[in-house]
């Protein structure tokens, strides 16, 4: 069920003094089973970009077609759509609204009409799936959840529609460094135990680089740069240029490439920049140890060679 | 008033409930005027009660909470307390009361009841500081998160205070806007010596502190420079939150032989300290 975006542009207010134009004639295609990454400044477009995949904003110009069809013809089944590609908005908690989890959940199913089974197996199933134990909160008021848990919830009541494709926008804001490394290793089983497509939207380099299998950068409604994490954290000054950084392990690969040390290019989870700079290391030999010692015993600033 | 002493707390305890678990558990700490602290902690961990204690939105169960030397649990002492610590809060949507970024400015002055001749010069005080005067006369809702929580910085500054307590001012803004708002206040921290309590989930703002202190279950777990705290990667995972990607790193390439001297925080630390084993 590829997506298909053909010369996508948005313009916010058309016709008027605060018409703005978000996304500018951008074409791309998303296969199934793809984990995209989709980075930008803020106001570079990536929302309003991604709440078009599931007909959330229809394009002021150019088609998105999925699976198929074109979503942004008259008459399509949004309803359709919407099982098909799930969007978790930015902090979706503050959408929960039921009396309880379970009920908060179960509320898509509803709305397609499935039979009480049926939705009682997918609120299961989704809660499970974002790692929540129904029988602990499927009758709790989801206000009664500490934050991480209720984006959990949101997430699940996306998940209860079994969609094919995922969205999710920023799902690591504002959430504690142990909320985050849960909910980012959650998308990560997501995306490998059903196959499901994932896009990601985040300005969280270090989050969206070990997960991702492409990443889309954007910036004013364009799209700027496309490639693979290696591919594209490897151009530091273009990233720069445009507000955005690369991980902390390629900005250092890139600062000690420019003291002239002879680093790849292509590294950026610490683990390989370790590697790479041990084999350096190692490949110092004897002289370059006889400097360690000293730098040992002597205060860091006074070791500093002149470069 | 000169105030000396912005913060101490002496064995200050916050309890929501009677008998319930205590929120913050006897924490006694003083925080000398100039300084800038940063607070860790996972969440639930007391930071966000703690900063609370600190300007009477809520008063000890236990314990005293002196506001540069005055009690907060005193009513008397109230609208001092608030005077002398002013507080910024997390969501820029939930702290915008006015529909001019100038009166929304203005909002904390008229409650103190400063005439209005000299409210005028404070307030454009304050939204130069925060380099936010050319957007005086605009609607909050026209602008970026972290211009408006620059618009709240500034509602705080507008009222003088000795302490700025942030509680994670900086948690729905995107990477530009957080450090907008940080450099911002860390600016004022130095040139206007007021004392900040900065309660953040971002290791790389706590690096860039005078101190950190890190709270676990109510109580202070570390305390210590930045380089003290975060050169203890292990004692840090163990508390739930995140060492600096470069102290990691560092951790890393000590286990594989290399010697690095305690303290990398940065990019530019690991490549000087790098220079000089490489």
């Amino acid at each position: 069920m590829p997506i298909e975006v053909e010369h996508l542009t948005h313009t916010y207010l058309p016709g008027s003094p605060f018409s703005s134009t978000a996304i500018h004639d951008l074409s791309l295609t998303i296969e199934d089973g793809e984990f995209i990454g989709v980075l930008g400044h803020t106001g570079s477009g990536k929302t309003t970009f991604v709440q078009h995949l599931n007909g959330l904003l229809k394009p002021t110009e150019g088609r998105v077609i999925v699976d198929g069809v074109d979503i942004t013809r008259k008459g399509v089944s949004l309803l359709d759509v919407r099982r098909k590609v799930g969007l978790v908005f930015q902090y979706p908690e503050y959408q929960l609204f039921e009396e309880t989890v379970a009920k908060d959940v179960a509320f898509g199913p509803k709305n397609i009409g499935l039979s009480k089974t049926e939705i009682d197996e997918r609120v299961r199933w989704a809660l499970e799936q974002v790692e929540l134990d129904f029988g602990e909160v499927a009758g709790v008021s989801p206000f009664e959840l500490s934050g991480g848990q209720m984006r959990r919830v949101a997430i699940a009541g996306v998940l209860a529609m079994k969609p094919k494709t995922l969205i999710l926008d920023e799902p690591t804001a504002g959430l504690d460094p142990r909320g985050r490394r849960a909910i980012l290793a959650m998308i990560r089983r997501l995306h490998a135990e059903n196959s499901m497509t994932v896009i990601m939207v985040s300005h969280n380099m270090d989050d969206i680089g070990p997960l991702a299998t492409r990443l889309l950068v954007m910036n004013r409604g364009e799209l700027v740069m496309e490639g693979t994490p290696r591919e594209v954290f490897r151009r530091h000054d273009e990233m720069l240029a445009i507000g955005l950084g690369v991980p902390r392990g390629a900005e250092l690969l890139y600062r000690l490439r420019q003291e002239g040390y002879p680093l790849p290019d292509d590294l950026y989870t610490l683990p390989e920049v370790r590697d790479a700079l041990l084999s350096l290391y190692a490949s110092k030999g004897d002289a370059s140890a006889a400097r360690t010692q000293a730098a040992d015993s002597a205060s860091p600033k006074e070791a500093t060679p002149d470069a | 008033m000169d105030c000396i002493q912005p913060i101490e707390t002496q064995g200050a305890t916050y309890r929501y409930e009677e008998d319930g678990q205590q929120a913050v558990d006897h924490v006694s700490l003083s925080i000398p005027k100039g300084s800038m602290i940063a607070v860790l902690g996972h969440n639930g961990s007391g930071k966000s009660t703690l900063a609370k204690l600190m300007n009477a939105l809520y008063l000890p169960t236990e314990g005293r909470v002196l506001v540069c030397g005055l009690d907060t649990a005193l009513e008397e002492n109230l609208w001092d307390v608030r005077r002398h610590a002013g507080m910024v809060f997390q969501n820029p949507d939930n702290q915008i009361v006015a529909t001019v970024v100038r009166e929304d400015v203005a909002f904390g002055l008229e409650n103190l009841g400063v005439p209005q001749p000299e409210m005028l010069p404070r307030i454009d005080e304050a939204l130069l500081a925060v380099r936010m005067t050319e957007y005086a006369a605009a609607a909050p809702h026209m602008l970026s998160g972290g211009q408006k929580q620059r618009v709240a910085v500034a509602g705080v500054l507008a009222m003088q205070p000795d302490v700025m307590i942030l509680d994670e001012a900086t948690a729905m803004l995107d990477p530009s806007g957080r450090e907008e708002v940080f450099s911002t206040v860390r600016k004022l921290n130095r040139e206007k010596s007021i004392t900040v309590v900065w309660i953040t989930h971002f290791m790389e703002e706590a690096a860039l502190c005078d101190r950190v202190l890190v709270l676990h279950h109510g109580a202070i777990a570390m305390d210590g420079t930045p380089r003290e705290v975060f050169s203890q990667v292990d004692e840090l995972k163990k508390l739930g939150l995140d060492v600096p990607p470069m102290a990691e790193l560092a951790e890393m390439l000590r286990q594989g032989g290399l010697s690095l001297p305690a303290g990398i925080l940065t990019v530019d630390d690991m490549v000087k300290e790098l220079k000089a084993c490489l």
